[in-house]
């Protein structure tokens, strides 16, 4: 399940080494994203798609806004 | 797993990098406002004015939230006691922090708020809200998903992270095929209250929208 963290606690975890996945759609990923984020569209979060992550490192996940 | 629910605007309402093909973005370029409180008086205002050195006071409710502001022209002749909620001009048009420079072009620096309202500050920029990336009540911005702003807030992008957790409830450890995938979203959707028609044309566009 998914841990809540505050832009503070991103920053951390990036420089832990976190990676970071943004689920947008492609459009609003190519204009602009979160420095090294990988895109990974929330419709295709399948397990085979999910298994291109480094199950060893943290994953933090993020959407446009908290609306 | 991490879930940064603030989410992309608010990185860039603090002016952190990005990567990417748009910017500079308006998030880089904040700067404080004074403000008070719905609740505090004309006083108050008037002494915000004068340690700030500004012309205009916003006006902030709970959480931060710009209702309103007042310059000195609104506190002029107006009792020390009165309360600014009376006083204070709806709050203008404002901008958020994800759209670029660019689209808020021509005389003026709007005030920057998170889409639900928080105010961040003003632009410091010469700017003032075009058609692009601006409301006038603090809400998500609708309507700009050609031409508008960078970053246009579809109904479904909010929902996303629920939509996350309730793919994994649903199927657990199955990987379903795009087909369930789609069934599943489409009854979820229409759950929700949804017309079945614009379910179909927004899991359609999403189907179009071929990974990179």
């Amino acid at each position: 399940m998914f841990e809540s963290v505050t832009r503070d606690r991103v920053r951390q975890l990036i420089d832990e080494g976190a990676q970071v996945v943004e689920v947008l759609e492609r459009r609003q990923y190519r204009l602009a994203h979160l420095p090294g984020a990988v895109h990974l569209p929330a419709w295709e979060l399948t397990r085979a798609r999910a298994d291109e992550l480094d199950r060893d490192r943290p994953v933090v996940v993020y959407c446009f806004d908290n609306l | 797993m991490y879930d940064y629910v603030d989410g992309k605007v608010d990185w860039m309402a603090f002016g952190l990098p990005v990567e990417g093909d748009d910017g500079p973005f308006l998030g880089s370029q904040v700067v404080p406002v004074p403000t008070c409180d719905v609740g505090q008086t004309v006083a108050d205002a008037r002494r915000a004015l004068k340690v700030a050195g500004d012309n205009a006071v916003v006006v902030v409710e709970a959480e931060g939230l710009a209702v309103g502001d007042v310059d000195g022209e609104a506190l002029a002749g107006q009792p020390d006691e009165t309360v600014l909620l009376e006083v204070l001009r709806p709050v203008p048009s404002t901008v958020r922090p994800s759209v670029t420079v660019a689209s808020v072009s021509g005389g003026g620096a709007p005030l920057v708020t998170t889409s639900d309202g928080r105010l961040l500050g003003r632009a410091s920029v010469d700017a003032a809200p075009g058609d692009e990336g601006h409301d006038h009540e603090g809400h998500d911005d609708e309507g700009h998903d050609h031409d508008g702003p960078a970053f246009d807030l579809d109904g479904y992008e909010s929902e996303l992270t629920a939509v996350l957790t309730a793919v994994e409830e649903h199927f657990g450890d199955a990987e379903p095929s795009p087909e369930e995938l789609r069934a599943f979203l489409h009854d979820r959707l229409v759950a929700e209250g949804r017309s079945a028609e614009e379910v179909d044309q927004l899991l359609d566009s999403l189907a179009a929208d071929e990974p990179g």
